[in-house]
């Protein structure tokens, strides 16, 4: 601080204030340093992503047919053969109901918590609730449901729905929340001072600004139901076969990675590779149409 | 403003006095909004005191003074914009054409609609600059042609010629100048009777704000305006009328906006009765 005050006092007598030497070789010194740990950090971060992401693809890619995908699962896992089409099924049946359950009544619980209730005692206990049960293991949600629901019915597709919503619900809530937090108050007011209704500002406005952020926190929960094994296997049970119903038993495809990947077979280890490719590539297509709409509703910057 | 000759027409100041006594508009002029005995709070806190004023049709009212005077806060009592403020209320009466916009059975939506306002930062919504104009005209149901009311408002608005080739361009890419133009053309496209702008060039250069206060002068026409400017000179070049706002410590050291005086805008610049006025005034206040 003090050195520039000086160089500033004495322009035309310190000309080598402004050369790449001497004072600032210290300031040089820490701007490499801090940018080299970034580059090192981005690099660290990266790696195991792309090893992953290379495994999946290396291993699983020669698993992919049609026969994979749609056939039943063996009931030997160690038996070449069969496919994961059970699995992709219930995972699509039960990841889809579960995301319509809890994206519209998070998105709306959102709403109600930034738009009307603020910081009062109902919206401050909810908030409170959404953030507790983000951290909640996902086996006690399951435990939740195996109480409420398959105690009193049967493992079913429809309760690993259940179970699956209460899972994304809190993340819809928060990210939504934080995403219509970010839209700047003076747009509320512009509506407002047109004359329009706070419902019709919020549809009209508050919503459009935020929608691309509440899309990727949506695909933030959809991902986490996806990728759930836990509770499934509580509530939800297992089937060899493709069962597009909410009721009777049902599988997805983290039950099935667990299940062929503990097999000591190398046939049950390239099933398990395969189907970690196929859950890979289905939060891939989620994320590409949940952009999609997004963009659909989104206003153009430009 | 460019050219003098511009100007507004000096008025005669009837000898209206900020305490309500003689209350006698200037040239007959009808008022269209009156102010009696208004105070602002916020939760227990009274940010306002008792400010009685007349708001005169087709002309622009300006409110001017030092920071935390409670300007803003009157203006934004004028449509009700402080109801959304938690805690906010007003006592005194503010009347719309006789009517009382605080009344039980008033809607503030209705008093919105008839009374606009324009923000201190530009404030277009995401979206063109078609839909921008638009989104009033929707909500509001108002019938006709929505292209013919766009431009209508876009030319009123002295934006027509920048923008019409791209009306379908963010709103949010045109520059400063031109974005609060577009809000400006926003608000009179569902044709309101007051204009309420709250130091609205305030966060533009000097050519920008030039076109603003000639916008202003052509929109008193047809619309009445009140502005809130931290700009005196602005004040005194756009305004007929001034109002002068003062931050006051009453006896509990507590500070309240206070009205000091209202007057015909050449008569408070040149020979403003209250010495606070002239303090500020000639700059050595505030």
């Amino acid at each position: 601080m003090t050195t520039t005050v000086q160089a500033a006092q004495q322009p035309l007598s310190a000309p080598s204030g402004l050369g790449r030497g001497s004072l600032a070789t210290r300031r040089r010194l820490a701007n490499t340093l801090v940018r080299t740990g970034i580059w090192l950090s981005v690099i660290i971060a990266v790696v195991p992503v792309a090893l992953v992401m290379y495994y999946v693809i290396a291993k699983g890619a020669k698993m992919i047919s049609w026969d994979f995908l749609t056939k039943p699962i063996p009931r030997q896992l160690a038996n070449p053969g069969g496919g994961i089409g059970p699995a992709i099924a219930g995972t699509l049946l039960m990841t889809g109901l579960a995301s319509l359950l809890a994206i519209p009544l998070g998105v709306l619980g959102a709403i109600y918590l930034n738009e009307y209730g603020k910081q009062n005692a109902l919206a401050r206990s909810v908030r409170l609730m959404s953030n507790v049960m983000t951290g909640v293991p996902s086996i006690v949600m399951g435990l939740f449901i195996y109480t409420a629901v398959v105690l009193t019915t049967e493992q079913s597709g429809l309760a690993g729905a259940l179970a699956l919503a209460c899972l994304m619900l809190p993340v819809v809530i928060r990210s939504s929340e934080e995403m219509l937090r970010l839209v700047p108050d003076e747009l509320r007011q512009a509506s407002l001072a047109l004359g329009a209704r706070k419902w019709r500002t919020i549809v009209t406005v508050v919503l459009p600004a935020a929608v691309s952020g509440i899309a990727s926190g949506a695909l933030l929960g959809v991902a986490r139901a996806a990728g759930e094994t836990a509770p499934i296997v509580l509530v939800v049970g297992l089937t060899q076969r493709v069962n597009w119903h909410l009721s009777g038993s049902n599988t997805a495809l983290p039950v099935q990675i667990y299940r062929n990947a503990t097999e000591p077979f190398e046939a049950a280890t390239d099933r398990a590779w395969g189907a970690a490719l196929t859950l890979v590539v289905i939060v891939l297509l989620a994320t590409l149409i949940s952009r999609l709409i997004a963009n659909r509703f989104a206003i153009k910057e430009r | 403003m460019t050219a003098t000759n511009d100007r507004p027409a000096v008025h005669i100041d009837a000898g209206w006095r900020h305490d309500g006594a003689e209350r006698q508009p200037a040239d007959g002029g009808a008022a269209l909004m009156e102010l009696r005995d208004v105070s602002v709070f916020y939760g227990d806190y009274e940010a306002v005191r008792g400010a009685t004023l007349p708001v005169r049709q087709n002309e622009i009212t300006a409110m001017i003074g030092p920071s935390g005077c409670g300007k803003s806060t009157i203006l934004r009592a004028l449509n009700r914009m402080n109801d959304l403020i938690r805690g906010a209320r007003v006592t005194g009466t503010i009347t719309y054409l006789g009517q009382d916009i605080y009344a039980r059975d008033v809607d503030p939506i209705q008093v919105r609609r008839q009374i606009g306002m324009v923000f201190q930062k530009p404030n277009p919504f995401p979206k063109s600059i078609y839909e921008n104009v638009a989104y009033g005209i929707k909500i509001n149901n108002i019938k006709g042609n929505m292209d013919d009311m766009v431009e209508e408002a876009l030319t009123g608005a002295a934006l027509w010629d920048e923008v019409k080739d791209k009306l379908k361009t963010s709103g949010m890419a045109l520059s400063g100048g031109q974005q609060q133009r577009l809000c400006i053309a926003r608000t009179i496209a569902i044709k309101p009777a007051v204009i309420l702008m709250d130091e609205p060039c305030s966060a533009l250069d000097p050519i920008a704000t030039g076109r603003i206060e000639d916008l202003m002068y052509e929109l008193c026409k047809q619309y009445t305006i009140v502005i809130v400017t931290h700009n005196m000179q602005q004040a005194a070049r756009v305004s007929h009328h001034t109002a002068f706002f003062t931050a006051e410590v009453d006896e509990k050291q507590v500070r309240h906006g206070r009205l000091v005086e209202f007057g015909e805008t050449g008569r408070i610049f040149t020979n403003p009765k209250d010495p606070r006025t002239e303090g500020y005034i000639t700059g050595r206040f505030g």
